[in-house]
């Protein structure tokens, strides 16, 4: 048996230590301003990292990254993708943490960037605690690094299984285990499982109750309580300190949204009866978060008392049901579309995401608009102007411009013959040749020995149950072969497509007004965000730099 | 082009903008044939603003990123060769 080449085993190749780290601090902590013992404040762990830091003669402190309240469980935290897009940019060239786990406690993940991502960008990264260094380490220490990030994941994992089960049967018992008790009820301070009426807030919820019997809807409710200077939950709980964490209520939680609303009226606790278990996240058996239905609601019945009585929420709740069975009827007669601009377009007056609302009037065509969410809710109150910006237009706007820039600045035709010339391209090519070569080889083999395999049972070496076994054997793997080259077939021509002239991407910037074509992947890689400043007026803010001032700089000197 | 102030053309204000003063990037035809530097004298010339102009019923504004060296077409390029 060959054996397996030892010549071409990777090397830990040394940087020479005159190189100078570009260092990015990152710390991150999983409940925010969380550990009254002070090894675990992130002001220690912030003075720690930064200590060592200073005393490194090979790194300079470019920033530092703070996820404060962030769980290490994935890594969707803001600081975290800032400090990647910086990597990304070549920006910073090393990173260090205090340990492994505030990294990540997702030891697939942490690993893919430990031994995959930073090896490719060329990041050095260091764990102090857990005495870390890429450029250090011997292969002993990668195994190290190996095994702590699954102890980490598993310490994760294990609260998980723990707390879940505590936290399961306390609903079972009919405890409320939510961090706020919802608006209308308070958290009764001897019992904190035990809901009680609060009196300032219950006569609204069961004011709201009465708006919906009279049929008015979720927004308008939201508007009327906003103008009545009622304070939304979130302000009302802040105003209450019922928050630890003293966060000032922001944005869109300031002034009551239908959203609010439309929570409130579906909420069985208001009948007296706990209702938990609507949603469902659990790490420990790597379920993510998911909606439960109704039906699986965890409802134990009279825990407390009622702030509406259960018929009348029943039969409130049936004429929803079925005014929104209509309204969705209706809607599905028209194509829905995935929303590629999502968290890109911002209102400029409140500075909050405006919403991708479907404008399906049986008079006009259906089309997609954005709406400033505030507006709608609040009109006048939100001191922000009427806003009503096309999707069809705001695309047309982008492909324009981008079209400009791009005749302006280089030619396509060139760019799609070097990107086809490249290395990567070419082997790829070559690779899908060489494999379809070999599955034609492949195949003609496969026949070949059906062949023999039918002259063997003909001249009796091999009995019929055997010649039945093996020739199903072989139509299987015939099958298995044929379909394996159709799809390299297809590769080919996909890929022999994508960067041609007829690539439909390509198509819409030669002028066709095939709007279809700009990709949620696209919109992020191209576009910072779109401020909406007018009904009609509108800013795009580019991913890339400005080539026309540096251009035309250099044009108007010429001249 | 001499004497054009492009800082002036960025700081523009969208929303207190002439409108009647700007011009349609819709009638606006690039020459691809035509050499780099008139390509570019001849944009200019016709939309005025590269920065704010009319695009049908909008009010466009375009910036760009500060803090990157990144262009269009590296972006592009990426784009291209992950499709």
């Amino acid at each position: 048996m060959a054996r397996v080449s030892r010549k071409n085993k990777a090397q830990a190749i040394l940087e020479p230590i005159e190189h100078v780290y570009n260092t990015a601090i990152y710390i991150r902590l999983s409940i925010e301003d969380s550990g009254t013992n002070s090894s675990e404040t992130i002001e220690t762990q912030q003075y720690m990292v930064e200590q060592f830091v200073n005393a490194q003669k090979d790194m300079k402190l470019y920033s530092l990254y703070q996820d404060n309240g962030f769980t290490g469980t994935n890594f969707q935290r803001p600081a975290f993708e800032q400090m990647m897009d910086d990597v990304r940019d070549r920006k910073i060239d090393c990173i260090v943490v205090k340990d492994l786990s505030r990294f990540g406690r997702n030891y697939i993940e942490t690993g893919y960037y430990l031994e995959k991502i930073f090896p490719f960008l060329n990041v050095r990264f260091v764990a102090i605690t857990d005495n870390y260094d890429t450029l250090k380490n011997s292969s002993s220490d990668d195994m190290v690094a190996s095994l702590k990030n699954i102890v980490n994941s598993l310490v994760a994992k294990d609260i998980s299984h723990k707390s879940a089960t505590v936290l399961h049967q306390k609903q079972q018992n009919g405890e409320y285990i939510g961090a706020f008790a919802p608006y209308g009820y308070m958290k009764n301070p001897d019992k904190k499982n035990h809901l009680m009426i609060d009196p300032v807030t219950a006569p609204i919820v069961k004011e709201i109750f009465k708006w919906k019997i009279e049929g008015i809807g979720y927004i308008l409710i939201a508007r009327k309580l906003n103008e009545m200077g009622i304070p939304s939950p979130s302000v009302y709980n802040y105003q209450n300190s019922r928050y630890k964490a003293k966060k000032i209520p922001t944005g869109k939680a300031t002034m009551w949204q239908g959203q609010m609303v439309k929570q409130i009226i579906n909420n069985f606790t208001y009948t007296g009866n706990v209702t938990q278990g609507k949603t469902v996240e659990s790490l420990c058996n790597g379920l993510p978060l998911t909606k439960k239905d109704k039906k699986q609601y965890i409802v134990v019945y009279g825990t407390h008392e009622a702030i509406i009585d259960e018929a009348t929420f029943r039969r409130l709740g049936n004429t929803i049901d079925e005014v929104a069975k209509k309204r969705k009827a209706n809607s599905e007669k028209y194509p829905f579309t995935e929303n590629i601009f999502k968290g890109k377009v911002f209102c400029d007056e409140c500075g909050q995401k405006m919403i991708r609302y479907k404008n399906a009037k049986k008079s006009a065509k259906t089309r997609y608009v954005f709406l400033c969410n505030q507006y709608a809710h609040n009109l006048q109150l939100s001191k922000c102007s009427k806003k009503c910006l096309g999707e069809p237009e705001l695309i047309n706007a982008i492909l324009l411009s981008l079209r400009a820039q791009v005749e302006l600045t280089f030619s396509l035709e060139d760019k799609l013959k070097k990107l086809k010339s490249t290395k990567k391209y070419i082997a790829k090519q070559k690779k899908i040749k060489t494999d379809l070569v070999n599955t034609e080889k492949l195949i003609t083999k496969n026949l070949l020995l059906c062949t023999a395999l039918f002259e063997n049972y003909t001249d009796g070496t091999i009995q019929l149950v055997e010649y039945n076994r093996l020739k199903s054997d072989y139509l299987k793997q015939a099958e298995e072969l044929e379909e394996a080259k159709n799809r390299l077939l297809k590769a080919q021509v996909l890929d022999g497509k994508i960067l041609s002239p007829q690539n439909e991407w390509i198509k819409a910037f030669r002028g066709q007004k095939d709007t279809t074509v700009l990709s949620r992947e696209f919109i992020e890689l191209m576009i910072d965000k779109i401020i909406v400043s007018g009904y009609n007026d509108v800013e795009i803010v580019w991913k890339f730099a400005d080539e026309l001032a540096i251009l035309t700089e250099f044009v108007g000197g010429a001249a | 082009m001499n004497g054009i102030d492009f800082e002036a053309m960025k700081k523009v204000d969208v929303r207190t903008v002439n409108r009647s003063t700007l011009k349609d990037i819709n009638d606006v035809v690039v020459d691809i044939a035509l050499p780099k530097e008139e390509r570019l004298r001849s944009f200019i010339e016709q939309i005025g603003n590269p920065y704010c102009y009319k695009c049908g019923d909008l009010v466009v504004k375009v910036s760009f990123a500060e803090n990157t060296s990144a262009t269009l077409e590296d972006r592009l390029e990426h784009y291209l060769s992950t499709m």
